[in-house]
């Protein structure tokens, strides 16, 4: 493996690392029971729509957008768009 | 009975929409398979598809008739809670794209078809594949007859037609076009039923929101008055926030653990469209989802659509009363097309698994060819009897096939665990496996293993975990679990 190409798997690594890590917090911000608890609100309301609605497709929706960006990012990185593996090789 | 338009419309607009997916399916060039017409061509599609065929099969797990029969009439009368569809959906697409890559690289290397076909090769266990092949049409095939049942009672409702024959007619269909050239047709009839989908769940539904509510603010603000309780995921106390939690990881998983979910996998032409697919149903999960369940909240204030959730008709209800019979005829399709798409996709999985892992070890001569042929025939077979099935009229079908998504969800950790974890054995794959299930069945079944909100296959779950790394440490790894990691490290895709 050349320096370049460790290189190139260094920075994928970081941008896993990160992107695993927004991830896990938005994860545990949905699932999480006490968390739900706290936005599960119909008390609060931004614009037309209560807290606990738009809670439900912002969360998703960001975590969408994050896989997005590492998706983009990974790209400059790690050569995936091969169809023939045996392509892909060192 | 006497026919007016808004019975004749809607069946003139079914009629057209069965013949465009056979005319795709039939006449399309793409459709077609080569003359050769070899199993990897029929099961995956030679693995040469973009990512927005791939895109439309797997929203297909997510969007089902079902979702706007059953889940839309009870988010008229639940509310909020029935959006956790939209989370598990979005949850389980972006584990798509943490997996993806493993799966798709040994699938193309060892030319897998099925997922028992990696269970096999990684556990070194034709066994262990069996008994997941087995589960994975068990419990899966409850959905299929479902969306048959379904699908033929959508028809009766919105044409009148005999239930039954419904039922007969959407048979033959889905069958003529699978049985043709297997995933290469299905790949033209997603597209057809996927833009179909796509437009009605988003463009019409927006529509009827301003046209029964004058938009989405009056909507919400409405059911503030009403029903406040709707506008909360607990409903007032009626679901703790644990069994929330409790259907979002079961669902995740779920959709992981469907044996169609890998083979959707294969079909993709690189790790890289695979992965544009993951971002891409994250956001669609969201948007496709949670709009015709907004409109679902609305249900409430209208007394009929509340009153046809009992027969869980209320979307056609509502869709009545803002459009004309064209529009109902177009809602009508595209329910059709959501139910559809997960049955054909299905269907082939099953019958490539039938013939691959369940007849080829018995008749190790066949060619490819033959193998096909096989896995046509139980097409046929398994169609009609799932076609039996649903015209029995059963009853909990619906719970039933609730009950097999806590099955399905029982599969993944074997599969997670297998595609990181060298020492992940088959002993350890079959315990927590036959662990799992059994106390998701016992909990369904007796009531019990139900704590604290959490349901009965959460607790699967952790004693199928524990199972599995007390018996990966227990035992030694299994042969040839090396050679298939360095597999990965071969095809090192940093750039140069």
């Amino acid at each position: 493996m050349t320096e370049k190409q460790l290189e190139n798997k260094r920075k994928v690594k970081t941008i896993h690392t990160v992107g695993g890590i927004v991830m896990a917090i938005l994860i545990i911000l949905t699932i999480c029971p006490p968390l739900v608890g706290l936005w599960d609100r119909n008390d609060i309301w931004i614009g037309f729509m209560p807290l606990s609605q738009i809670m439900i497709i912002l969360l998703p929706l960001l975590a969408g957008i994050v896989l997005w960006i590492i998706y983009v990012l990974e790209g400059k990185y790690v050569d995936e768009d091969i169809t023939d593996l045996q392509e892909g090789g060192e | 009975m006497i026919m007016n338009s808004s019975v004749v419309v809607p069946v003139i607009i079914i009629v057209l929409y069965f013949l465009a997916l056979l005319y795709g399916a039939f006449f399309t060039k793409s459709a077609q398979m080569d003359d050769k017409g070899s199993i990897e061509e029929f099961a995956v599609g030679n693995r040469g598809m973009g990512w927005v065929v791939v895109m439309i099969t797997m929203m297909g797990l997510l969007v089902t008739s079902s979702a706007m029969t059953s889940w839309f009439a009870w988010g008229v009368t639940d509310g909020l809670f029935t959006q956790y569809v939209t989370i598990y959906g979005a949850l389980g697409f972006l584990f798509t794209f943490i997996f993806a890559k493993r799966i798709w690289i040994w699938g193309k290397h060892y030319n897998f078809l099925t997922q028992p076909d990696y269970i096999e090769k990684r556990y070194k266990s034709r066994a262990l594949a069996n008994v997941v092949g087995v589960a994975a049409i068990v419990i899966e095939a409850p959905w299929v007859i479902m969306e048959f049942a379904a699908l033929g009672y959508m028809i009766n409702a919105v044409t009148g037609l005999n239930k039954k024959v419904s039922i007969i007619i959407v048979v033959v269909v889905v069958m003529a076009y699978v049985l043709y050239s297997g995933m290469k047709s299905l790949a033209v009839t997603e597209i057809i039923q996927g833009v179909l989908v796509f437009a009605v769940f988003i463009v019409g539904v927006i529509f009827m929101v301003y046209k029964l509510f004058g938009g989405f603010a009056p909507l919400y603000e409405n059911l503030m008055e009403t029903a406040p309780q709707n506008l909360t995921i607990s409903h007032n106390g009626d679901y703790p926030y644990a069994y929330w939690s409790s259907v979002i990881i079961t669902g995740t998983l779920g959709i992981m653990g469907w044996a169609s979910f890998f083979t959707r996998i294969y079909t993709a032409k690189s790790v890289r469209e695979v992965k544009k697919v993951s971002w891409t149903c994250v956001i669609l999960a969201v948007i496709v989802v949670t709009f015709p369940f907004i409109l679902s909240l609305g249900g409430y204030n209208i007394p009929e659509a509340l009153e046809a959730a009992v027969d869980e008709n209320s979307f056609f209800v509502m869709a009545r009363m803002a459009g004309s019979p064209f529009f109902v005829g177009l809602c009508a399709i595209t329910v059709l097309a959501a139910g559809m798409s997960l049955i054909s996709v299905v269907v082939n999985s099953h019958s490539v698994i039938i013939s691959e892992n369940f007849v080829k070890p018995y008749r190790k001569e066949m060619t490819s060819v033959q193998r096909v042929k096989v896995a046509r025939y139980t097409i046929v077979i398994y169609s009609l009897v799932a076609m039996a099935i649903a015209l029995l009229d059963l009853p909990n079908l619906y719970q039933i096939a609730l009950f097999a998504y806590d099955c399905i969800a029982q599969v993944v950790p074997l599969i997670v665990f297998s595609i990181y974890w060298k020492k992940s054995n088959k002993y350890a794959a079959m315990a927590g496996f036959l662990g799992g299930i059994i106390v998701t069945l016992i909990g369904n079944i007796f009531g019990v293993f139900g704590w604290g909100g959490f349901t009965p296959s959460i607790f699967g779950l952790i004693v199928n975990i524990v199972l599995h790394v007390i018996c990966g440490f227990a035992f030694k790894k299994d042969e040839g679990v090396d050679e298939m990691f360095a597999v990965l490290d071969k095809y090192e895709m940093a750039k140069k």
